[in-house]
């Protein structure tokens, strides 16, 4: 009995591995598929990687994404780091609350949070565009820097930043020969985590896109409004394996990152 | 003193950043919501609550906004029913190295392009796509099932998009579930299911409603998943207010329709607070 | 010559309006060379004082100095200390040789006498050849003794212990005891070391203060706070004590009389005016057990004996010791001999207690 509880136990994962998987697959497949109409049989062929490099729209969307993506890591990793330093280091009034109001970018839906930087931007005249974009963005991943950093700066632990200062280590000592090198792995996947975040990001950039400048997500959805064209099959394949690989980086920072 | 400085100077970037990107938007939303019309352009505007009338005079909104909500169900259930059961079995019956691998794969999909997900839905789901071909190859002469452009169609894109989520947050609390407290059940004498049912289930509730609750939110204001694997049967709350800020332009009433679907995402995280309370991991 | 002077030190928590004393008005100094002992159960105190000293916790009242400079304002990193946490605290991502020349290297000494002082250090502490490792490939012990010549190596004026010896199993943690004294003697450095074992407090202090609710209850050489307990609890705190209750009968040529409801005790120290109630302690190991009506007889000894009879109710069988359970009129009278006899007492026999009257000490409530 129990052999049969545990083979239909994996048998149901499986399935559901399936149900996540095939589609991603199908997509990937159909990249390489010469036909661009699902015609049987599938013939390998490369040539809508190749149209996709002519296809200067959707280079020029790729370019501003890795570019927003890149500046935001850098400065959420920055702003959340030193957020959750605070937070991990000091017992202050109001610690509750603050950590509270990191909750509205994750629990409120982003079409309203889109819709609403849209409304303020342009009433105060930063209006729409990639500087935009990238505050958004910005605001998006602090939450998430915050807890990743957090969480390794709990696992890690105030003592050896004690026992460095009964040594003579002065604040800004203890900070760099102990607290950082320590810290790292988690600042490290919460950089990823940003990145990752910011690049596949559609909602907010949708509302905050300017015209002719947007990001790779908004080209593709309107060029899967517009219709189909079989390059949208080529770069979201290479997408999908972009935002897999970095959310992989990520995992074995966040895992196995320090020896403590 | 100096405490105090180094607080302020650590914490004030970030919160800054987040009010001039949330609060003050969600301000000036609030502000447009009462106002006959976006006061941008030299056009003068005026207080009015019409854009709010509007919402429970006319049929039309409350009966998408109804609908959204029972997507949200929808949606919310079916993760439930499939995520648990798998989220189950992957923190209480797999083996360590497995465990780890499965958990990996599972939840990667969800950090990857939601946008690029919900696309590869449409080659499966459409006419000609993969579940035709794959029926037609099995029975020559079946019609076509392409369900593309209808609700289930949602539902599916949708529940394929939150799942990986759902079992991510049942599994990290049921994982958390000490062994030996199961093993002290049973040495009472409780068989599995029992177990299960008074034991597991209860320990493991906080992460399951963490999950409905941040599975429902999402999904009650999308408009992206409905447009493209529901077509003309897509019309939701969310790809209504998508209209009137980038089609319609009538920013008000976009505005308000927005805050009314604040009030209810706010009305939902007010009760689920308390019982999220205790699951919630301090930062 | 005292190296650090607490005075009148006080530390509050909880709201305002109800604040918890963690040290309520504790004055203790330690002499230069000292080993001293910080004794007591959880929450006592003797941490947060030890943390005070360090610089962890800032009393609200009082004052401490290290060497007559008063440290009220200087930063952790300032005082002149060297410490020890309970779980070693040692730098992972450091090698053995990085973690304990650590201190050094902070401020400023150049490389190779850095290099020399740390060869020198761990063989001080027996670890030479350990320097490329990393912490985690350390055992218990080994990590602790990394974390004293770490500390050590900076000649601090102060040696600051947290209970050092905690995370080691029984075995280790008295082999380490006599080398951490070993060492300690060695080095010649003032040391304060919180514990709640208190054997471990009674092998290695020099001096002991006991605390209990943020107070000290005594403090001296371990000998004397055993022998001559101040109040019930450290009698019971220290060791064990069986604890008398009576009423103060008057003194006779050195002999005081205490009245107890079966009988009476004789103790060698001053009691309060005649009938006040008085608690007389009197240590397990001062008994001598005989069995009933074969105890010392009335002249045989040059003074009164202490005698109380009474019936075995248990023993505890340890090998070298066996412990009784007496009950001696009503009370129960923990008793602990030397296994010397072929044949200890069963339950159920009648037996004698007899112990001389300069053990009767008598303690405050």
């Amino acid at each position: 009995m129990k052999g049969l509880s545990s083979a239909l136990a994996r048998g149901y994962l499986g399935l559901v591995l399936l149900f996540l998987y095939v589609p991603i697959i199908v997509m990937m497949v159909m990249a390489f598929n010469q036909s661009p109409l699902y015609r049987l049989p599938i013939v390998w062929d490369t040539i809508w990687f190749e149209q996709l490099a002519q296809n200067d729209r959707l280079l020029g969307a790729s370019l501003n994404s890795v570019l927003i993506a890149l500046v935001n890591a850098v400065i959420a990793t920055t702003l959340g780091t030193m957020a959750a330093l605070a937070f991990a280091r000091y017992r202050f009034r109001g610690r509750t609350l603050l950590q509270i109001l990191l909750f509205p970018p994750i629990t409120i839906p982003w079409l309203i949070i889109g819709t609403a930087m849209l409304v303020l931007f342009f009433w105060i005249g930063i209006g729409r565009g990639l500087h935009a974009i990238l505050l958004g963005h910005v605001a998006l991943s602090l939450p998430y820097v915050i807890v990743v950093v957090g969480a390794r700066l709990r696992s890690v632990g105030v003592t050896l930043e004690e026992a460095a200062a009964t040594l003579g280590a002065t604040p800004w000592q203890t900070f760099w020969r102990v607290s950082a090198p320590l810290m790292a792995p988690g600042v490290v996947a919460a950089a990823l985590f940003a990145f990752a975040v910011s690049f596949d990001q559609f909602v907010i950039s949708y509302f905050l896109a300017a015209p002719g400048v947007s990001t790779l997500p908004v080209e593709i959805y309107s060029a899967i409004r517009k219709g189909f064209t079989p390059e949208i099959n080529a770069i979201s394949t290479i997408i999908i394996l972009v935002s897999m690989g970095l959310m992989l980086l990520f995992a074995r920072f966040y895992r196995f990152g320090g020896e403590g | 003193m100096r405490r105090r400085l180094a607080l302020i100077g650590l914490t004030a970037p970030a919160y800054l950043w987040l009010a001039l990107t949330i609060l003050l938007p969600l301000s000036a939303m609030l502000y447009f919501s009462f106002l006959t019309v976006a006061p941008i352009g030299g056009r003068e505007a005026s207080f009015t609550l019409a854009q709010y009338a509007t919402f429970f005079e006319q049929e039309f909104y409350r009966f998408l906004t109804w609908r959204s909500v029972m997507m949200g169900v929808h949606v919310t259930l079916v993760c439930v029913l499939l995520g648990y059961p798998a989220a189950l079995i992957l923190a209480r019956h797999l083996p360590g190295r497995w465990r780890e691998a499965l958990f990996l794969l599972i939840v990667l999909p969800f950090w990857s392009n939601a946008l690029v997900r919900i696309f590869s839905w449409t080659m499966v789901l459409r006419e000609g796509g993969l579940i035709d071909r794959g029926l037609q190859f099995v029975f020559p002469e079946a019609p076509s099932v392409g369900i593309l452009f209808s609700y289930p169609a949602i539902i599916v894109g949708l529940v394929h998009s939150y799942l990986p989520y759902m079992i991510l947050t049942c599994y990290i609390s049921l994982q958390a579930i000490d062994q030996s407290l199961i093993e002290a059940a049973r040495s009472l004498g409780a068989p599995g299911f029992t177990v299960f049912r008074r034991v597991v289930l209860p320990l493991s509730l906080p992460g399951l409603l963490a999950g409905m609750v941040l599975v429902f939110i999402p999904v009650i204001g999308s408009f992206m998943e409905p447009r493209i694997l529901g077509g003309p049967a897509g019309s939701m709350i969310g790809t209504v207010i998508e209209d009137q800020f980038t089609a319609v332009f009538n920013w008000p009433l976009g505005a308000a329709l927005s805050f009314i679907l604040l009030a209810i995402v706010l009305a939902i995280l007010a009760i689920a607070y308390p019982l999220l309370r205790r699951n919630l991991q301090p930062v | 010559m005292s190296v650090v002077e607490v005075e009148k030190v006080s530390k509050f928590y909880g709201p305002a309006t109800a604040p918890v004393a963690a040290l309520d008005n504790v004055t203790l100094t330690f002499g230069d060379g000292e080993f001293f002992g910080l004794l007591g159960p959880s929450g006592s105190g003797k941490t947060t004082l030890l943390r005070s000293i360090a610089g962890f916790v800032e009393p609200e009242r009082g004052d401490i100095r290290i060497d007559g400079e008063p440290v009220r304002d200087k930063p952790v990193h300032r005082r002149d200390i060297g410490m020890v946490f309970q779980n070693y605290a040692l730098f992972p991502h450091m090698s053995v040789f990085d973690n304990v020349a650590f201190g050094l290297s902070v401020r400023g000494v150049p490389k190779r006498a850095i290099a020399e002082q740390v060869a020198a250090m761990l063989d001080l502490v027996r670890l030479g050849g350990l320097q490329g490792r990393r912490p985690r490939e350390l055992s218990g012990g080994q990590q602790q003794r990394v974390a004293l010549a770490r500390a050590l190596i900076t000649r601090p004026r102060v040696l600051l212990l947290d209970e050092p010896l905690g995370a080691l199993d029984k075995r280790l943690r008295q082999e380490m005891q006599i080398e951490l004294k070993q060492i300690q003697r060695e080095v010649g450095i003032t040391t304060v070391f919180v514990t709640h074992d208190q054997e471990e407090a009674l092998t290695l202090s020099d001096r002991i203060a006991i605390f209990n609710d943020g107070k000290v209850v005594q403090m001296g050489p371990p000998n004397e706070v055993y022998e001559r307990p101040a109040t019930a609890f450290a009698a019971g705190f220290l060791g064990d004590a069986n604890i008398f209750a009576g009423r103060a009968d008057g003194c006779n040529g050195g002999l005081c009389r205490v009245l107890l409801d079966g009988g009476a005790i004789w103790t060698r120290d001053t009691l309060p005016a005649k009938g006040e109630p008085v608690l007389i302690a009197v240590r397990p190991e001062k008994f001598a057990l005989h069995p009933a009506g074969r105890g010392p007889a009335a002249g045989d000894e040059p003074e009164p004996v202490n005698r109380l009879t009474g019936q075995v109710l248990q023993l505890v069988y340890s090998g070298s010791s066996i412990t009784y359970k007496v009950d001696a009129g009503g009370q129960v009278v923990t008793v602990f001999e030397q296994n010397r006899s072929a044949r200890p007492f069963a339950p159920g026999d009648a037996v004698e207690l007899a112990w001389a009257p300069a053990h009767s000490v008598r303690v405050e409530p």
